[in-house]
């Protein structure tokens, strides 16, 4: 799995940039969830976590605003280097729709140091270089990894197209083309098709914010003067953070970061220039209901959960309220799951700075249908029950975490792409404490984090039928958004 | 759900190759200073001298000791698609599945409440060549899960009622294939490709084979299948042999014997259908993957065969992508199997236009000798993809398993590198020639806008 699409090999060119997407897109969310545990020496007591990652951890803030980040990991002789700029969907006003991702496309495109593609190409397979990009909402990332001894080479070809980027307009059209067949692709399952319509429902204004892949019109309309636009924007080193994890000298990094990064000149802070406006609150239930040609009724319910800017506490207990339902032995799986009513329930939050979404969806036969729901409705319901959290859960969970925090702490260069994360999202410091809130969640914590974001609160409500189906049950939009 | 996902660098580490990593306790270089380095050539992998290969009471293990503290064990169950028929595919797999909703020592839900005090994850692995049984845990919980493994192999109780919850359960997600166009391109190809061939049949099974399992067959498939000969037990972790010993021993060894023996399977030869097979929907563009059949696993031409897939796949990114922009995703593909096997893989709203560039870059490749020096870079990728697929203490288990099995001696991954900087441009032409032809192709999409006989010329 790598979520993250590996690279076609340079000599035969090339990369495939990725945008989560659809039930993809929360796989990723998910891995990434569990990503983060990856960071750490497992097995350590409570409140050791964040001591250890900030003892392994190099920060460097260079005069111009880029934020160095050094994570050594000794396992196999890899660099891996990580450009993050908080960029992504949550730049976007409307009618730019789409092009953060598309901008993204366009980094490994012909710069000044490598004026023809083949050069790039070819300087990216000389270097043995496995390099990729990622345009999520709060980010776009840029990385590549390379055998330990080339990390300045690895260095210095980001820097070339970070630097000189030229979006020659041919390029352009070439390139969006390329990305409307990402669109194409997306656009062919009806998994993607239902996420679309549920996001512009729950996000309504705010819609294009959330919406990575963006909009077709858009991105068919694109000129070099909107990417440029948002390269100087965005594109500043106060505004990001140069990642670099693998077998690695710290020292050396940052000396070598700041010669090559060094006269990168900063820029003025982009959100004051472009302020992100504040998500509005869902004003009450809303349901939607699709048919399809599949062989399932898929559910999808969401709400706005917390921003971790404005609920960072929240965040903690999100994740372990939804760890504890999803455990198959959970009380809340064996009503849905183990009863029948569903094939499938998962349960998930997602962590952005500006609202993130909580998500419930599974899968079920159309005549259970109803029950399916209401025993649903039920078992959230039930959550908030004196002693529905027995202290059992708590340490299964726990014990689970630290088993999973070991394995994912093989994986050094996954690291770069966890670090990158939370410091666009929020930052380098929650990254470190957040083994350690986890552990010291509460059942009171709990429940009062489904209180305030779930129960009872404005929710959307997807539903997706197989063809034929709605009207042989009778379902309305109306019984969904009572 | 934890389980699969550790599981998934096995599946993803396909791609690359059955080979070996470096064992985490060799010495190696120190790297040079990065701030002062600007080499590009990595030394290629130390020889494995941390790892051994024992029996124990005729369960044959592979060990590599580390000291991370954790322990994976990967329990190979040997045979894959040539144990089963179209009726019965996808019958180890619910098997396996089952079992964790009870033991004779852990009855019912203990069972996985045990399981979820260890933190430790049971997975299982489809594969067509075997059914990976794997254990992710630590040093310290190594050995109450071990009993739940062992016991889970050994014990199941397979009652009526889980039987039926399983198999309600796996049909439904089976169904729902169909649903994805990708996920079903995926599941038709092989059985298009490999018509005939064992390789034609899913490891997963089918709805309709799975449906119609029972539970005679299952005890019928434990008693008969479950058995020492069809075990290669391969374990990278923090155990010593004397430790690993005595739990073998105690458990997978008091199993039957047996009388499996492992062997590559037959070449495809002729196989049945007419080589394509086209699904007609109303979709945004179109699906394509084709396949080719190549030599058994232990080929001399495998090599060649990774570089010149490599080589192919890179352009056609760059004729078909970058300047025709004719697709967002295009590749060929090498798979590792007992039975090695190729492809091409495309999306595209202009299908015939597509195919015929790839179908002219496959025969460049076929025809033209690329200079044997133009393949350094491309070595370079390989060995840092090599590094990057062994990162992980389930990968290195994997390689282990696939040197073993494919090319008889765990320790030939030693020499992945060194066979890829021998291949010669010419080897390349050659290979590309012998191998890549008569690919059979499924399509999903509208056909009007493609002609047959265009799917059918390559």
């Amino acid at each position: 799995m790598r979520e993250i699409n590996r690279t076609p090999r340079a000599l035969a060119s090339g990369r495939m940039p990725t945008v989560p997407l659809g039930r993809r897109g929360r796989a990723a969310r998910r891995v990434l969830r569990l990503a983060i545990l990856a960071l750490l020496p497992a097995l350590l007591p409570l409140g050791a976590q964040r001591a250890e990652l900030e003892r392994s951890t190099t920060r460097q803030l260079l005069p111009n605003g880029l934020e160095v980040i050094v994570a050594p990991a000794r396992g196999v002789p890899l660099a891996t280097v990580e450009l993050v700029v908080r960029n992504g969907a949550f730049t976007q006003p409307p009618e730019y729709a789409g092009l953060a991702h598309l901008f993204e496309h366009m980094f490994f495109k012909a710069n000044d140091a490598y004026p023809e593609p083949d050069a790039f190409m070819d300087r990216a397979a000389n270097l043995g270089a496995v390099f990729n990009a990622t345009t999520r909402e709060e980010q776009v990332t840029y990385y590549l990894t390379v055998v330990a001894d080339s990390l300045e080479g690895g260095m210095r070809f980001l820097s070339a197209a970070l630097r000189g980027a030229q979006f020659r307009a041919d390029e352009l059209a070439r390139e969006k083309v390329v990305v409307l067949g990402e669109y194409d692709r997306a656009e062919s399952s009806p998994f993607f098709r239902l996420d679309q319509q549920i996001g512009q429902l729950l996000w309504g204004d705010f819609w294009s914010r959330k919406n990575t892949i963006g909009d077709r019109t858009v991105i068919s309309n694109v000129t070099p003067e909107q990417m440029r636009t948002i390269r100087d924007l965005y594109y500043v080193p106060n505004n990001s953070a140069l990642v670099v994890t693998g077998d690695v000298d710290p020292r050396a990094v940052v000396r070598l970061a700041t010669e090559v990064f060094g006269e990168w000149p900063r820029g003025a802070d982009p959100f004051t220039r472009a302020p992100v406006p504040a998500v509005k609150p869902l004003a009450r239930n809303v349901a939607l209901i699709v048919e399809e040609p599949v062989n399932a009724a898929t559910v999808q319910i969401q709400w706005h959960g917390p921003g971790a800017r404005a609920d960072e506490a929240a965040t903690f207990a999100a994740d372990v309220f939804s760890d504890i339902l999803n455990q198959p032995t959970s009380r809340f799986q064996r009503r849905l799951v183990e009863s029948g009513l569903w094939q499938g329930v998962l349960v998930n939050y997602y962590t952005l700075a500006n609202v993130g979404p909580i998500t419930v969806s599974g899968q079920t036969a159309p005549e259970k249908l109803r029950e399916a729901l209401a025993v649903l409705d039920s078992a959230l319901a039930e959550t908030v029950t004196p002693g529905y959290f027995t202290a059992d859960e708590l340490e299964a969970v726990k014990a689970n975490r630290a088993v999973t925090t070991a394995f994912g702490a093989e994986r050094g260069s996954e690291n770069a792409h966890t670090i990158g994360f939370w410091w666009s999202v929020l930052s380098l410091d929650y990254h470190f404490r957040y083994i350690d809130e986890m552990a010291r969640q509460t059942p009171a914590q709990l429940q009062a984090y489904a209180r305030t974001y779930i129960l009872g609160k404005p929710r959307v409500t997807g539903v997706m039928l197989p063809t034929g189906a709605r009207s042989a049950i009778g379902l309305t939009t109306a019984e969904l958004e009572r | 759900m934890n389980a699969h996902r550790l599981l998934l660098p096995l599946v993803a580490a396909l791609p690359l190759a059955a080979q070996r990593a470096p064992a985490p306790s060799a010495p190696r270089p120190a790297p040079p200073s990065a701030a002062t380095s600007a080499v590009t050539s990595a030394a290629a992998p130390t020889a494995d001298t941390g790892t051994v290969r024992f029996d124990v009471d005729g369960v044959r293990v592979i060990h590599r000791r580390t000291t991370t503290g954790l322990v994976v064990a990967n329990l190979y169950l040997l045979g894959g698609v040539r144990l089963v028929t179209p009726a019965t595919a996808g019958i180890e797999p619910m098997l396996l599945e089952i079992t964790e909703r009870g033991t004779v020592g852990f009855p019912g839900d203990s069972l996985r409440r045990a399981m979820a005090r260890t933190g430790s994850a049971i997975g299982v692995v489809p594969h067509e060549d075997y059914t990976v049984y794997a254990l992710r845990t630590t040093r310290a919980q190594l050995a109450p899960a071990w009993r739940i493994y062992a016991d889970r192999l050994l014990r199941p109780t397979l009652r009526e009622a889980d039987v039926a919850f399983v198999r309600e359960q796996r049909v439904a997600g089976l169904a729902q294939v169909a649903d994805d166009p990708d996920a079903l391109l995926e599941s038709l190809a092989d059985s298009v490709a490999f018509a005939g061939h064992p390789y034609g049949l899913s490891p997963v099974g089918t709805a309709a084979s799975v449906a119609r399992l029972t539970r005679e067959q299952l005890v019928a498939f434990q008693r008969e299948q479950m058995v020492r000969s069809r075990l290669l037990l391969v374990v990278v972790g923090d155990v010593d042999r004397a430790t690993l010993e005595g739990l073998v021993r105690r458990s997978f060894a008091t199993l039957p014997m047996g009388d499996y023996r492992w062997t590559l399977p037959e070449a495809t030869g002729a196989l049945s259908g007419s080589g394509l097979h086209v699904v007609s929907q109303r979709l945004p563009t179109n699906y394509i993957l084709g396949w080719w059949s190549g030599p058994p696993a232990g080929s001399s031409d495998l090599p060649a065969l990774r570089v010149a897939t490599a080589i192919l796949s890179g352009r056609l990114f760059a004729e078909v992508r970058s300047r025709r922009n004719l697709t967002y995703a295009v590749e060929a593909r090498l798979r590792d199997r007992a039975l090695v096997s190729g492809g091409l893989y495309v999306t595209t709203t202009r299908p015939e236009e597509t195919l015929r560039i790839m179908r002219d870059e496959l025969r460049n490749l076929q025809t033209y000798t690329i200079k044997t020096e133009a393949l350094a870079p491309l070595i370079q990728q390989f060995l840092t993809e090599y590094f990057l697929d062994n990162e992980t203490s389930g990968a290195q288990a994997d390689f282990l398993a696939r040197a073993e099995l494919y090319r008889g001696d765990f320790r030939a991954g030693d020499r992945f590198i060194a066979e890829l900087q021998a291949v010669t441009g010419e080897e390349v032409r050659r290979v590309a020639q012998q191998w890549m032809t008569r690919l059979r192709f499924t399509y999903i999409g509208n056909p009007q806008q493609v002609n047959r006989f265009t799917l059918l010329g390559f």
